[in-house]
Protein backbone atom coordinates (compact mmCIF):
# COMPACT_ATOMS: atom_id res chain seq x y z
CA UNK A 1 0.00 0.00 0.00
CA UNK A 2 1.42 3.27 -0.99
CA UNK A 3 0.94 6.19 1.25
CA UNK A 4 1.11 9.82 -0.44
CA UNK A 5 3.05 12.77 0.84
CA UNK A 6 1.17 15.96 1.21
CA UNK A 7 2.56 17.75 -1.83
CA UNK A 8 3.77 20.75 0.06
CA UNK A 9 5.98 18.14 2.41
CA UNK A 10 6.80 16.09 -0.74
CA UNK A 11 8.63 19.36 -2.05
CA UNK A 12 10.27 19.97 1.54
CA UNK A 13 11.63 16.61 1.40
CA UNK A 14 12.72 16.76 -2.10
CA UNK A 15 14.22 19.87 -3.12
CA UNK A 16 16.82 21.39 -1.03
CA UNK A 17 16.55 24.90 -2.29
CA UNK A 18 12.43 24.56 -1.05
CA UNK A 19 13.65 23.29 2.21
CA UNK A 20 16.10 25.73 2.89
CA UNK A 21 13.61 29.19 1.89
CA UNK A 22 11.01 27.21 4.01
CA UNK A 23 13.26 26.61 7.20
CA UNK A 24 14.18 30.52 6.58
CA UNK A 25 11.03 31.58 6.78
CA UNK A 26 10.42 29.60 10.02
CA UNK A 27 13.11 30.20 11.67
CA UNK A 28 12.66 34.10 10.82
CA UNK A 29 8.70 34.46 11.67
CA UNK A 30 8.93 32.09 14.43
CA UNK A 31 10.67 35.12 16.20
CA UNK A 32 8.36 38.03 15.98
CA UNK A 33 9.15 40.69 13.09
CA UNK A 34 12.62 39.31 12.31
CA UNK A 35 11.60 37.90 8.37
CA UNK A 36 12.59 41.17 6.83
CA UNK A 37 11.19 41.98 2.73
CA UNK A 38 13.62 41.41 1.13
CA UNK A 39 15.58 45.12 0.49
CA UNK A 40 14.76 44.79 -3.54
CA UNK A 41 11.42 43.84 -3.65
CA UNK A 42 9.13 46.32 -5.53
CA UNK A 43 5.51 46.62 -5.52
CA UNK A 44 4.92 43.66 -7.93
CA UNK A 45 6.90 40.76 -5.89
CA UNK A 46 5.20 41.61 -2.36
CA UNK A 47 1.86 39.51 -2.59
CA UNK A 48 4.27 37.07 -3.87
CA UNK A 49 6.67 37.37 -0.74
CA UNK A 50 3.48 36.97 1.57
CA UNK A 51 2.72 33.80 -0.24
CA UNK A 52 5.87 32.03 0.09
CA UNK A 53 5.32 32.87 4.14
CA UNK A 54 1.86 31.26 4.26
CA UNK A 55 3.61 28.20 1.96
CA UNK A 56 6.51 28.02 4.61
CA UNK A 57 3.35 27.48 7.35
CA UNK A 58 1.41 25.29 5.03
CA UNK A 59 4.35 22.93 4.65
CA UNK A 60 4.65 23.19 8.41
CA UNK A 61 0.51 22.26 9.36
CA UNK A 62 0.84 19.81 6.13
CA UNK A 63 3.43 18.00 8.08
CA UNK A 64 1.33 17.32 11.46
CA UNK A 65 -1.36 16.22 9.61
CA UNK A 66 0.73 13.82 7.37
CA UNK A 67 2.07 12.31 10.82
CA UNK A 68 -1.32 11.69 12.45
CA UNK A 69 -2.58 10.58 9.04
CA UNK A 70 0.21 8.37 8.91
CA UNK A 71 -0.48 7.23 12.40
CA UNK A 72 -3.77 5.98 11.72
CA UNK A 73 -2.66 4.35 8.90
CA UNK A 74 -0.50 2.39 10.27
CA UNK A 75 -1.20 2.07 13.97
CA UNK A 76 -4.59 1.72 14.29
CA UNK A 77 -4.67 -0.65 11.23
CA UNK A 78 -2.31 -2.52 13.35
CA UNK A 79 -4.83 -2.70 16.26
CA UNK A 80 -7.41 -3.43 13.91
CA UNK A 81 -5.99 -6.38 12.36
CA UNK A 82 -4.28 -7.73 15.46
CA UNK A 83 -7.72 -7.82 16.97
CA UNK A 84 -6.78 -5.35 19.74
CA UNK A 85 -10.03 -3.25 18.69
CA UNK A 86 -11.37 -3.18 22.51
CA UNK A 87 -9.63 -3.27 26.04
CA UNK A 88 -7.33 -0.24 25.76
CA UNK A 89 -8.22 3.17 27.02
CA UNK A 90 -7.49 6.00 25.13
CA UNK A 91 -5.55 8.94 26.63
CA UNK A 92 -6.32 12.50 26.06
CA UNK A 93 -4.22 14.44 24.07
CA UNK A 94 -2.44 16.63 26.71
CA UNK A 95 -1.99 13.54 28.91
CA UNK A 96 0.15 11.65 25.75
CA UNK A 97 2.10 14.59 25.71
CA UNK A 98 3.20 14.47 28.85
CA UNK A 99 3.78 11.33 29.32
CA UNK A 100 6.06 11.23 26.21
CA UNK A 101 7.45 14.33 27.09
CA UNK A 102 6.92 15.86 23.63
CA UNK A 103 4.56 18.48 22.60
CA UNK A 104 1.38 17.70 19.78
CA UNK A 105 1.02 21.91 18.54
CA UNK A 106 2.09 22.34 15.08
CA UNK A 107 5.61 24.13 16.13
CA UNK A 108 6.37 20.83 18.22
CA UNK A 109 5.72 18.25 16.03
CA UNK A 110 7.61 20.27 13.57
CA UNK A 111 10.43 20.08 15.44
CA UNK A 112 10.44 16.89 16.58
CA UNK A 113 9.30 15.09 13.89
CA UNK A 114 7.29 13.69 15.94
CA UNK A 115 3.63 12.22 16.86
CA UNK A 116 2.65 9.74 19.60
CA UNK A 117 -0.76 9.09 21.43
CA UNK A 118 -0.73 6.35 24.33
CA UNK A 119 -2.86 3.87 25.66
CA UNK A 120 -3.43 2.08 28.93
CA UNK A 121 -4.01 -1.65 28.25
CA UNK A 122 -3.53 -4.54 30.31
CA UNK A 123 -6.34 -3.80 32.66
CA UNK A 124 -4.61 -0.59 33.07
CA UNK A 125 -1.32 -1.78 34.31
CA UNK A 126 0.50 -0.69 31.64
CA UNK A 127 1.39 2.25 29.40
CA UNK A 128 1.79 2.15 25.85
CA UNK A 129 3.11 5.29 23.90
CA UNK A 130 2.79 4.14 19.94
CA UNK A 131 5.11 6.85 17.67
CA UNK A 132 5.77 8.00 14.25
CA UNK A 133 8.60 9.79 13.42
CA UNK A 134 9.93 11.73 10.22
CA UNK A 135 13.49 13.47 10.06
CA UNK A 136 14.51 13.90 5.99
CA UNK A 137 16.33 12.92 4.93
CA UNK A 138 15.63 9.66 6.76
CA UNK A 139 13.17 7.38 6.27
CA UNK A 140 9.79 7.17 8.24
CA UNK A 141 9.99 5.47 11.73
CA UNK A 142 7.58 4.17 14.50
CA UNK A 143 8.15 4.20 18.17
CA UNK A 144 6.85 1.96 20.90
CA UNK A 145 6.93 2.34 24.44
CA UNK A 146 5.47 0.41 26.87
CA UNK A 147 5.53 1.14 31.35
CA UNK A 148 4.44 0.16 34.18
CA UNK A 149 1.96 2.22 36.01
CA UNK A 150 4.85 3.06 38.16
CA UNK A 151 6.75 4.14 35.10
CA UNK A 152 9.25 1.54 34.96
CA UNK A 153 10.41 0.09 32.06
CA UNK A 154 9.07 -2.59 30.58
CA UNK A 155 9.24 -2.39 27.12
CA UNK A 156 12.71 -4.63 27.39
CA UNK A 157 10.96 -7.42 28.39
CA UNK A 158 9.65 -8.41 24.97
CA UNK A 159 11.41 -8.77 21.35
CA UNK A 160 9.41 -6.89 18.79
CA UNK A 161 10.87 -8.87 15.66
CA UNK A 162 14.16 -7.91 13.64
CA UNK A 163 12.93 -4.91 12.22
CA UNK A 164 13.19 -2.97 16.13
CA UNK A 165 16.33 -1.51 17.52
CA UNK A 166 17.63 -1.36 21.43
CA UNK A 167 15.21 0.54 23.66
CA UNK A 168 17.02 4.13 23.93
CA UNK A 169 17.45 5.40 27.61
CA UNK A 170 13.63 6.48 28.23
CA UNK A 171 12.61 2.66 26.99
CA UNK A 172 11.61 3.85 23.23
CA UNK A 173 12.34 1.06 20.45
CA UNK A 174 12.01 2.60 16.69
CA UNK A 175 12.37 0.69 13.38
CA UNK A 176 14.83 1.33 11.19
CA UNK A 177 15.25 4.42 9.23
CA UNK A 178 15.51 2.58 6.28
CA UNK A 179 12.09 0.73 5.94
CA UNK A 180 10.26 3.56 5.18
CA UNK A 181 12.02 5.69 2.86
CA UNK A 182 10.37 8.40 0.48
CA UNK A 183 9.94 7.17 -2.91
CA UNK A 184 10.75 8.76 -5.95
CA UNK A 185 6.81 9.38 -6.81
CA UNK A 186 6.38 11.31 -3.37
CA UNK A 187 4.81 7.57 -1.56
CA UNK A 188 5.85 5.81 1.16
CA UNK A 189 5.27 2.05 0.77
CA UNK A 190 3.63 1.31 4.06
CA UNK A 191 3.66 -2.55 3.89
CA UNK A 192 7.28 -2.42 5.62
CA UNK A 193 5.78 -0.02 8.46
CA UNK A 194 2.10 -2.54 8.63
CA UNK A 195 4.26 -5.53 9.30
CA UNK A 196 6.59 -3.88 12.18
CA UNK A 197 3.52 -2.74 13.82
CA UNK A 198 1.87 -5.87 14.00
CA UNK A 199 5.36 -7.68 14.90
CA UNK A 200 5.45 -5.14 17.77
CA UNK A 201 1.28 -5.33 18.96
CA UNK A 202 2.07 -9.61 18.46
CA UNK A 203 4.69 -9.30 20.87
CA UNK A 204 2.62 -7.78 23.74
CA UNK A 205 -0.64 -9.11 22.61
CA UNK A 206 -0.97 -10.61 25.93
CA UNK A 207 -1.65 -7.27 27.64
CA UNK A 208 -3.50 -5.96 24.70
CA UNK A 209 -6.56 -8.05 24.58
CA UNK A 210 -9.75 -6.91 26.61
CA UNK B 1 -41.11 28.78 6.65
CA UNK B 2 -43.74 29.26 3.77
CA UNK B 3 -43.31 27.43 0.67
CA UNK B 4 -43.52 30.54 -1.45
CA UNK B 5 -41.37 32.39 0.86
CA UNK B 6 -38.50 29.27 0.66
CA UNK B 7 -38.88 29.54 -2.79
CA UNK B 8 -38.17 32.84 -3.12
CA UNK B 9 -34.95 32.55 -0.91
CA UNK B 10 -33.75 29.55 -3.30
CA UNK B 11 -33.80 31.42 -6.69
CA UNK B 12 -30.74 30.59 -8.40
CA UNK B 13 -28.55 33.37 -8.12
CA UNK B 14 -28.37 34.56 -11.32
CA UNK B 15 -32.02 35.86 -11.51
CA UNK B 16 -31.47 38.23 -8.23
CA UNK B 17 -29.34 40.49 -7.59
CA UNK B 18 -26.37 41.65 -5.08
CA UNK B 19 -25.08 42.38 -2.29
CA UNK B 20 -26.95 39.41 -0.54
CA UNK B 21 -29.49 39.93 2.41
CA UNK B 22 -27.95 37.61 5.21
CA UNK B 23 -31.14 38.06 6.87
CA UNK B 24 -32.36 35.11 4.04
CA UNK B 25 -29.88 32.72 5.14
CA UNK B 26 -31.00 33.59 8.87
CA UNK B 27 -34.85 32.97 7.76
CA UNK B 28 -33.88 29.72 6.43
CA UNK B 29 -31.50 28.83 9.22
CA UNK B 30 -34.35 29.73 11.72
CA UNK B 31 -36.03 26.33 10.76
CA UNK B 32 -33.25 24.11 10.70
CA UNK B 33 -31.65 22.91 13.92
CA UNK B 34 -27.96 21.46 12.98
CA UNK B 35 -25.00 22.80 14.49
CA UNK B 36 -24.26 25.12 11.59
CA UNK B 37 -27.25 26.40 11.24
CA UNK B 38 -27.56 27.40 14.76
CA UNK B 39 -24.55 29.04 14.43
CA UNK B 40 -25.77 31.14 11.39
CA UNK B 41 -28.70 31.77 13.39
CA UNK B 42 -26.84 32.98 16.92
CA UNK B 43 -24.55 35.32 14.22
CA UNK B 44 -21.38 33.11 15.34
CA UNK B 45 -20.91 33.20 11.43
CA UNK B 46 -19.94 36.21 9.40
CA UNK B 47 -20.75 36.70 6.03
CA UNK B 48 -18.57 38.31 3.45
CA UNK B 49 -18.44 38.83 -0.25
CA UNK B 50 -16.98 35.66 -2.30
CA UNK B 51 -13.92 35.68 -4.32
CA UNK B 52 -14.26 32.95 -6.19
CA UNK B 53 -12.75 31.74 -9.52
CA UNK B 54 -15.63 31.11 -12.37
CA UNK B 55 -15.14 27.52 -12.37
CA UNK B 56 -15.78 27.02 -8.38
CA UNK B 57 -18.59 29.00 -8.74
CA UNK B 58 -20.28 27.02 -11.53
CA UNK B 59 -19.35 23.48 -9.40
CA UNK B 60 -20.64 24.82 -5.99
CA UNK B 61 -23.97 26.43 -7.94
CA UNK B 62 -24.19 22.88 -9.10
CA UNK B 63 -23.54 21.29 -5.69
CA UNK B 64 -26.52 23.96 -4.48
CA UNK B 65 -29.37 23.19 -7.35
CA UNK B 66 -30.62 19.98 -6.16
CA UNK B 67 -30.46 21.11 -2.18
CA UNK B 68 -32.93 23.49 -0.38
CA UNK B 69 -31.14 23.18 3.23
CA UNK B 70 -29.49 26.28 4.61
CA UNK B 71 -26.07 25.80 3.38
CA UNK B 72 -27.29 24.75 0.18
CA UNK B 73 -28.77 28.19 -0.25
CA UNK B 74 -26.01 30.28 1.40
CA UNK B 75 -23.76 28.26 -1.37
CA UNK B 76 -26.08 28.67 -4.28
CA UNK B 77 -26.60 32.34 -3.15
CA UNK B 78 -22.37 32.78 -3.33
CA UNK B 79 -22.95 34.06 0.79
CA UNK B 80 -20.78 31.73 2.43
CA UNK B 81 -17.03 32.17 1.48
CA UNK B 82 -14.79 28.73 2.24
CA UNK B 83 -10.97 28.36 2.85
CA UNK B 84 -9.74 26.00 0.27
CA UNK B 85 -6.61 24.56 1.36
CA UNK B 86 -3.91 26.64 -0.28
CA UNK B 87 -2.83 25.12 -3.85
CA UNK B 88 0.83 24.13 -3.74
CA UNK B 89 1.86 25.00 -7.09
CA UNK B 90 1.24 28.32 -6.35
CA UNK B 91 2.68 27.91 -2.86
CA UNK B 92 5.71 26.78 -4.49
CA UNK B 93 5.87 29.28 -7.45
CA UNK B 94 5.61 32.20 -4.63
CA UNK B 95 8.74 30.25 -2.68
CA UNK B 96 10.31 30.43 -6.06
CA UNK B 97 9.91 34.09 -6.83
CA UNK B 98 10.70 35.24 -3.31
CA UNK B 99 13.90 33.49 -3.19
CA UNK B 100 14.54 33.64 -6.60
CA UNK B 101 15.15 29.58 -6.55
CA UNK B 102 14.95 29.40 -10.48
CA UNK B 103 18.87 30.98 -10.60
CA UNK B 104 20.82 28.40 -12.08
CA UNK B 105 23.54 29.06 -9.46
CA UNK B 106 21.34 29.80 -6.11
CA UNK B 107 23.36 29.39 -2.85
CA UNK B 108 20.58 26.70 -1.65
CA UNK B 109 21.22 24.30 -4.78
CA UNK B 110 24.95 24.57 -3.36
CA UNK B 111 26.24 21.58 -1.27
CA UNK B 112 26.35 22.49 2.62
CA UNK B 113 29.71 24.53 4.06
CA UNK B 114 31.99 22.15 5.36
CA UNK B 115 31.34 22.68 8.97
CA UNK B 116 34.80 21.92 11.00
CA UNK B 117 35.66 25.36 10.48
CA UNK B 118 33.79 28.49 10.61
CA UNK B 119 34.93 32.09 9.45
CA UNK B 120 36.42 35.10 11.40
CA UNK B 121 35.32 38.19 10.31
CA UNK B 122 38.79 39.17 8.83
CA UNK B 123 38.43 36.12 6.69
CA UNK B 124 34.61 36.72 5.70
CA UNK B 125 35.23 40.29 4.47
CA UNK B 126 38.56 39.24 2.98
CA UNK B 127 36.59 36.43 0.88
CA UNK B 128 33.55 38.48 0.10
CA UNK B 129 36.03 41.29 -1.49
CA UNK B 130 38.11 38.66 -3.40
CA UNK B 131 34.74 37.70 -4.93
CA UNK B 132 33.22 40.82 -5.41
CA UNK B 133 36.65 41.31 -7.31
CA UNK B 134 36.37 39.00 -9.97
CA UNK B 135 39.23 38.96 -13.09
CA UNK B 136 36.26 39.58 -15.73
CA UNK B 137 35.06 43.26 -14.79
CA UNK B 138 31.88 42.76 -16.18
CA UNK B 139 30.92 40.31 -13.70
CA UNK B 140 32.80 42.53 -11.23
CA UNK B 141 30.74 45.11 -12.09
CA UNK B 142 27.86 43.04 -12.36
CA UNK B 143 28.23 41.50 -8.46
CA UNK B 144 28.77 45.17 -6.68
CA UNK B 145 25.59 45.86 -8.18
CA UNK B 146 23.83 42.89 -7.28
CA UNK B 147 25.25 43.48 -3.83
CA UNK B 148 24.24 47.24 -3.36
CA UNK B 149 20.92 46.55 -4.78
CA UNK B 150 20.67 44.17 -1.92
CA UNK B 151 21.94 46.49 0.79
CA UNK B 152 19.53 49.26 -0.07
CA UNK B 153 22.29 51.06 -1.78
CA UNK B 154 21.01 51.35 -5.39
CA UNK B 155 19.53 54.20 -5.16
CA UNK B 156 22.64 55.83 -4.43
CA UNK B 157 23.86 55.63 -8.33
CA UNK B 158 23.50 52.79 -10.69
CA UNK B 159 25.96 54.70 -12.95
CA UNK B 160 29.25 52.74 -11.57
CA UNK B 161 31.59 52.43 -14.83
CA UNK B 162 34.81 51.59 -12.54
CA UNK B 163 34.39 50.30 -8.63
CA UNK B 164 37.23 49.79 -5.65
CA UNK B 165 36.76 46.88 -3.38
CA UNK B 166 38.81 46.98 -0.27
CA UNK B 167 38.41 45.06 2.82
CA UNK B 168 39.90 46.02 5.80
CA UNK B 169 40.45 49.88 3.99
CA UNK B 170 42.26 51.38 7.10
CA UNK B 171 41.31 54.81 8.93
CA UNK B 172 42.47 56.26 11.62
CA UNK B 173 43.59 55.14 15.17
CA UNK B 174 44.29 51.96 14.03
CA UNK B 175 41.13 51.01 12.89
CA UNK B 176 39.65 49.47 9.92
CA UNK B 177 36.76 49.44 8.00
CA UNK B 178 35.45 45.48 7.13
CA UNK B 179 34.79 46.30 4.04
CA UNK B 180 34.59 49.81 2.07
CA UNK B 181 32.80 49.75 -1.67
CA UNK B 182 33.38 53.45 -3.66
CA UNK B 183 32.75 54.26 -7.10
CA UNK B 184 32.57 57.37 -9.17
CA UNK B 185 30.22 58.26 -11.33
CA UNK B 186 30.21 59.95 -15.07
CA UNK B 187 30.03 63.46 -13.37
CA UNK B 188 33.17 62.39 -11.01
CA UNK B 189 30.90 62.14 -7.79
CA UNK B 190 32.49 59.80 -5.18
CA UNK B 191 30.21 57.11 -3.71
CA UNK B 192 30.97 55.36 -0.90
CA UNK B 193 29.36 52.31 1.10
CA UNK B 194 31.26 50.91 4.04
CA UNK B 195 30.15 47.35 5.94
CA UNK B 196 31.01 46.80 9.08
CA UNK B 197 30.61 42.71 9.45
CA UNK B 198 29.56 41.36 12.62
CA UNK B 199 30.00 37.22 13.30
CA UNK B 200 30.21 36.93 17.17
CA UNK B 201 31.76 39.75 17.95
CA UNK B 202 30.22 43.41 19.12
CA UNK B 203 30.60 46.91 18.25
CA UNK B 204 33.38 48.63 20.21
CA UNK B 205 32.92 51.88 21.43
CA UNK B 206 34.03 54.43 18.91
CA UNK B 207 34.23 52.28 15.90
CA UNK B 208 31.47 53.15 14.22
CA UNK B 209 32.12 57.05 14.84
CA UNK B 210 35.55 56.41 13.58
CA UNK B 211 34.65 55.31 10.11
CA UNK B 212 31.77 57.59 9.37
CA UNK B 213 34.51 60.54 10.22
CA UNK B 214 36.70 58.74 7.61
CA UNK B 215 34.00 59.10 5.26
CA UNK B 216 32.97 62.70 5.60
CA UNK B 217 33.46 63.80 2.54
CA UNK B 218 31.45 62.02 0.98
CA UNK B 219 27.81 63.43 1.36
CA UNK B 220 25.50 61.81 3.22
CA UNK B 221 23.22 61.06 0.30
CA UNK B 222 26.25 59.24 -1.41
CA UNK B 223 27.14 56.68 1.43
CA UNK B 224 25.63 53.88 2.90
CA UNK B 225 27.23 52.98 6.43
CA UNK B 226 25.87 49.33 7.42
CA UNK B 227 26.70 47.53 9.94
CA UNK B 228 25.80 43.10 8.96
CA UNK B 229 24.96 40.73 11.42
CA UNK B 230 23.21 37.25 12.27
CA UNK B 231 20.99 39.13 14.23
CA UNK B 232 19.66 42.34 16.13
CA UNK B 233 20.92 42.07 20.14
CA UNK B 234 20.20 44.88 22.40
CA UNK B 235 23.56 46.26 22.20
CA UNK B 236 23.26 46.48 18.38
CA UNK B 237 20.18 49.05 19.32
CA UNK B 238 22.61 51.32 21.46
CA UNK B 239 24.96 51.10 19.27
CA UNK B 240 22.94 52.56 16.06
CA UNK B 241 21.30 54.81 18.38
CA UNK B 242 24.30 56.45 19.32
CA UNK B 243 25.33 56.37 15.60
CA UNK B 244 22.07 57.38 13.29
CA UNK B 245 24.09 57.51 10.38
CA UNK B 246 24.29 53.88 10.16
CA UNK B 247 21.97 51.27 9.87
CA UNK B 248 21.56 47.24 10.72
CA UNK B 249 20.82 44.46 8.42
CA UNK B 250 21.18 40.33 8.78
CA UNK B 251 23.47 38.34 6.95
CA UNK B 252 20.70 36.20 5.99
CA UNK B 253 18.41 38.98 4.55
CA UNK B 254 21.23 40.30 2.55
CA UNK B 255 22.13 37.18 1.28
CA UNK B 256 18.61 36.23 -0.26
CA UNK B 257 18.35 39.55 -1.73
CA UNK B 258 21.73 38.92 -3.39
CA UNK B 259 20.31 36.43 -4.43
CA UNK B 260 17.34 37.93 -6.10
CA UNK B 261 19.74 40.57 -7.41
CA UNK B 262 22.53 38.74 -8.58
CA UNK B 263 22.31 37.72 -12.17
CA UNK B 264 23.83 33.76 -13.25
CA UNK B 265 26.35 35.47 -15.92
CA UNK B 266 27.79 37.53 -13.17
CA UNK B 267 28.12 34.39 -10.87
CA UNK B 268 29.96 30.88 -10.27
CA UNK B 269 30.25 27.93 -8.34
CA UNK B 270 32.89 29.28 -6.14
CA UNK B 271 31.56 32.65 -5.30
CA UNK B 272 27.72 29.72 -4.74
CA UNK B 273 29.83 28.18 -2.55
CA UNK B 274 31.14 30.84 -0.64
CA UNK B 275 27.73 32.35 -0.19
CA UNK B 276 26.42 29.11 1.18
CA UNK B 277 29.09 28.79 3.53
CA UNK B 278 28.36 32.23 5.12
CA UNK B 279 24.68 31.46 5.11
CA UNK B 280 25.13 27.95 6.89
CA UNK B 281 27.59 30.22 9.74
CA UNK B 282 25.55 33.09 9.64
CA UNK B 283 22.01 31.38 11.30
Amino acid sequence: MQFPLPDSYRSYCTDTAVRMAVDHILASTDKKGALSLPSDIDWEDLAAYHKAVLSAHQVRSEFSVFLIDLWNAVWQRAFIECGFDGGRDDWTVSQAEEWAGAKLDTHSVWDNGWFNRVFGIGGGNLQLGLAVLHDPPEGVKLGLCLRGVDNTDRTTEHDFGDQWAEPDEEGWIYSGEDLARIQDDGTIDLAPLHEAAADALAAIGDHCRG
Amino acid sequence: MAKAESDRIAQQPQSRGFPFDPADLRLVAAYCSDPLTRAIRNHVLGFRSPAWSDEARTVLARMGESRSDAVAVAIRRKALCFVETPNWSQGVLALESTFALNRRLHLFRSQPAAMWTTFLERQLTKGLAYFLNADDPTAQIGRVRALLKALGAAHLSNDISEVTVTPEAPTSGNKYIDLLIEWQDASELRYAVAIEAKLGHRVTTGQLRAYRNHLRNVPNERRLLLVVSPRFTAHMDRSLRQNPDWSWMAWRDLLVAHERSLRDEDDDSAYRQFRRTLWDQTG
